[in-house]
């Protein structure tokens, strides 16, 4: 099995979906190394990208001073926790050195807006992955709907 | 429906405990074996933690950990994501739980006195 299949099945967020989705959703990430002090997205610059965490150890700043700090394998980074309205709302961090898997965000949107079993999947185990891990970023901003993403 | 992370890692630790109970040595993931290890700092990351605590002795009990990063950066601290990730490997700085972080004092000692 390829490494983002693994991340895929180690995430709490991926790891309920089915073999031919986690083979569809294969295509679509990219990975990057990550090193101490890399800037992954900053508060305020269009969002580009949502982040799959294979290694390392990531610190998320929202505005107000709030954080979360994310070192597991499969912690997704995206969604309200990253961004609001097509721009981020945190700056990401790199504290140790490590890779990620990187999805577009329109690309990722594109799959959960749509009506599949793998867009449920993602969405009910996000929410219960966001609760265990940064329930404070849900008062940042409402996110019923996925265009505020 | 998708499967709770964190919930999965207190099953396991029950588990693990029970059968501990019964003189088998449990598996242990090496994420677990990571988490558990807590690093043994050089004098040089005592000197560089001890220059953090004076920076968080200026912040709020719960301070902003982005807060604290951007300070170090400020006042010149050597290598201020590595070190500010060994304090929180330490659990000398851990989190409260609503966005922010504490600095446990009595770990700080402990760490840096040996």
């Amino acid at each position: 099995m390829s490494g983002i299949k693994q991340v895929l099945k180690q995430s709490p967020v991926f790891s309920t979906i089915e073999e031919d989705d986690v083979e569809n959703l294969d295509a679509i990430f990219d990975k990057w190394d990550v090193h101490a002090g890399d800037i992954l997205a900053t508060i305020g610059d269009p969002a580009q990208y949502f982040f799959l965490l294979e290694k390392g150890i990531v610190l998320l700043a929202m505005d107000g001073g709030k954080s979360v700090v994310l070192n597991a394998c499969g912690d997704f980074i995206g969604m309200e926790l990253l961004s609001a309205k097509g721009k981020y709302n945190t700056t990401l961090t790199v504290l140790e050195d490590g890779c990620v898997y990187v999805i577009p965000r329109r690309a990722f949107l594109k799959i959960i807006q749509e009506d599949t079993q793998v867009a449920d999947a993602i969405m009910s185990s996000w929410q219960i992955f966001l609760d265990q891990t940064a329930p404070f970023a849900k008062d940042i901003e409402d996110a019923s709907l996925p265009d505020k993403f | 429906m998708g499967r709770p992370f964190k919930d999965k890692s207190t099953i396991w630790r029950k588990k693990k405990t029970q059968k501990s109970v019964d003189n088998e040595i449990p598996p242990v993931t090496c994420e677990e074996e990571n988490a558990d290890r807590k690093p043994d700092l050089s004098e040089s990351q005592k000197e560089t933690a001890k220059q953090f605590a004076l920076l968080a002795r200026t912040m709020e009990d719960h301070f902003s950990l982005p807060r604290l990063l951007d300070m170090a950066k400020v006042n010149d601290l050597k290598d201020p994501h590595i070190n500010l990730n060994l304090l929180l490997k330490t659990k000398i700085i851990i989190p409260d739980g609503s966005g922010y972080f504490v600095w446990d004092s009595d770990v700080f000692e402990k760490i840096t006195s040996c």
